[in-house]
């Protein structure tokens, strides 16, 4: 008899990886570097869904082991993406019931908002802390997360119901 | 059964807690670099996401390379005849840099001429627009260093912020945090150059009005400071402006080298160490006596 607490967990960790990926993945050369602003944050928007989904699995110090990798492979310091994933960890953790509820584009605009505070958090801390500017573009990246959110959301749901 | 429920601590305290810890590792990774050996460390072990990453490209290069085989012929003929131009003019190199060398032993300076570089590819760039740097597939196993001057065939491209064990992290000069001393070619006044976190803007501080700048100057690296080797382009002036009533002027430049289409960097060896910079610089500067 497997455990339930480790059957499936390899989906978990393969659509991480697979964010992270995403988020690495450069973009072509001939690309405008401004598009770079509106990239979605995928590595966030899969950690929410698997709470969402499995909150018994996943919880908020996963949430933050998950940042410190984040950290090392996008090339922030430690504990910058912790500032963004435990908050949504822990908000996600604590209203899972709620927002299943919820339509999917419904769930897109609260997650929309979500990281709209949470990346305000992590821009007033970059200023205030380590005094680097940053661009308000980057406001941006929550829409578009927002946005791809439902697509995320649909994906994932398949992984789920076929291995976990 | 009650120990159980114990050690399962209430999820909001167990997040204030990791926040808290978040703000904690920020600051101090931010700020110092306590911290840097342990990044070097459990980089490596991330290193495979990375090259995950890079693997689709690596893919499609691979497939466009078997089907551009007609092109590639073409550019090896023209690639040749370039090498026959750049060899010729070699020739007349070699003798000058033995000729500049024994003048420069008979001034009594061990400043070098030439570098030892090594070439790497670039294989990712940074996912945040507000942090300037490039990934290439050099690392510590390639005797890379943090702190090396990174250079491409039009200037100087940045220095090495980190390295594990088969990649290194390359911080452009336009960086925010980055900054390198130059020198004017034509008049050999000292500056300081900031990148601005704009890919195509550098800025200096504190440029007194007094100084003689113009656009179009080049300034290359100083050596001053020792972390960059003397004599490398870094950036042409774009704009020079004194306001009025202001303390200082108002000087910004565009970087030599092609930062946003880098495909290619050479590291620059074995030249920082036994480099006395102020020889090249007088011999700019006026006459004296």
């Amino acid at each position: 008899m497997a455990d339930p607490f480790v059957k499936g967990r390899w989906i978990i960790f393969a659509s991480l990886l697979l964010a992270m990926a995403l988020v690495l993945i450069p973009l072509p050369a001939s690309a405008p570097f401004e598009l770079n602003y509106l990239r979605p944050d995928w590595i966030a928007l899969v950690l929410i869904y698997w709470i969402l989904a499995v909150p018994e699995k996943v919880g908020v110090p996963a949430a933050f082991c998950l940042s410190l990798i984040t950290d090392l492979v996008v090339g922030t310091p430690f504990g910058f993406h912790g500032l963004s994933f435990v908050i949504l960890a822990a908000l996600a953790k604590g209203s899972y019931q709620q927002v299943r509820m919820l339509e999917i584009w419904q769930q897109s605009i609260l997650i929309g908002v979500a990281l709209m505070i949470v990346s305000g958090v992590q821009l007033l801390m970059m200023t205030l802390m380590l005094d680097r500017s940053s661009n308000l573009l980057q406001f941006m990246k929550p829409i578009t997360s927002a946005l791809f959110w439902p697509w995320v959301f649909l994906l994932l749901r398949i992984c789920r119901r076929r291995y976990l | 059964m009650k120990q159980l429920f114990l050690a399962r601590s209430n999820p909001r305290n167990q997040a204030f807690v990791l926040f808290l810890v978040s703000l904690i590792l920020f600051v101090v990774d931010g700020k110092s670099a306590a911290l840097k050996p342990l990044r070097q460390a459990a980089g490596s072990l991330v290193e495979p996401i990375i090259w995950l990453a890079v693997l689709p490209r690596l893919i499609a290069e691979q497939g466009s390379s078997f089907f551009e085989l007609r092109d590639q012929q073409l550019e090896l003929s023209e690639l040749g005849r370039l090498s026959e131009t750049l060899q010729a003019r070699q020739l007349k190199f070699e003798a000058l840099l033995s000729e500049n060398n024994r003048l420069r032993a008979l001034l009594g300076s061990s400043a070098k001429v030439s570098d030892l570089v090594s070439i790497a590819e670039v294989v990712g760039i940074s996912p945040d627009p507000d942090q300037q740097y490039v990934m290439v597939d050099k690392g510590l196993n390639d005797g890379v260093f943090v702190g090396q001057a990174v250079i491409d065939a039009t200037g100087l491209v940045g220095q090495v912020a980190e390295s594990t064990t088969n990649l290194s992290k390359i911080l452009l000069v336009t960086d925010q945090s980055h900054a390198v001393p130059v020198l004017s070619v034509r008049t050999a006044s000292q500056l300081i150059v900031e990148g601005t976190g704009n890919r195509n803007l550098l800025s200096m501080r504190h440029v007194s009005e007094s100084l003689d700048l113009k656009v179009g100057d080049l300034l290359v690296t100083s050596g001053l400071g020792q972390r960059f080797p003397s004599g490398y382009p870094v950036a042409e002036i774009a704009r020079y402006q004194l306001a009025p009533g202001a303390a200082f002027s108002e000087v910004l430049a565009k970087p030599s080298s092609q930062l946003q289409t880098l495909d290619h960097v050479l590291l620059v060896f074995d030249s920082v160490k036994d480099l006395i910079p102020d020889v090249a610089v007088k011999s700019v500067g006026p006459a004296d006596g």
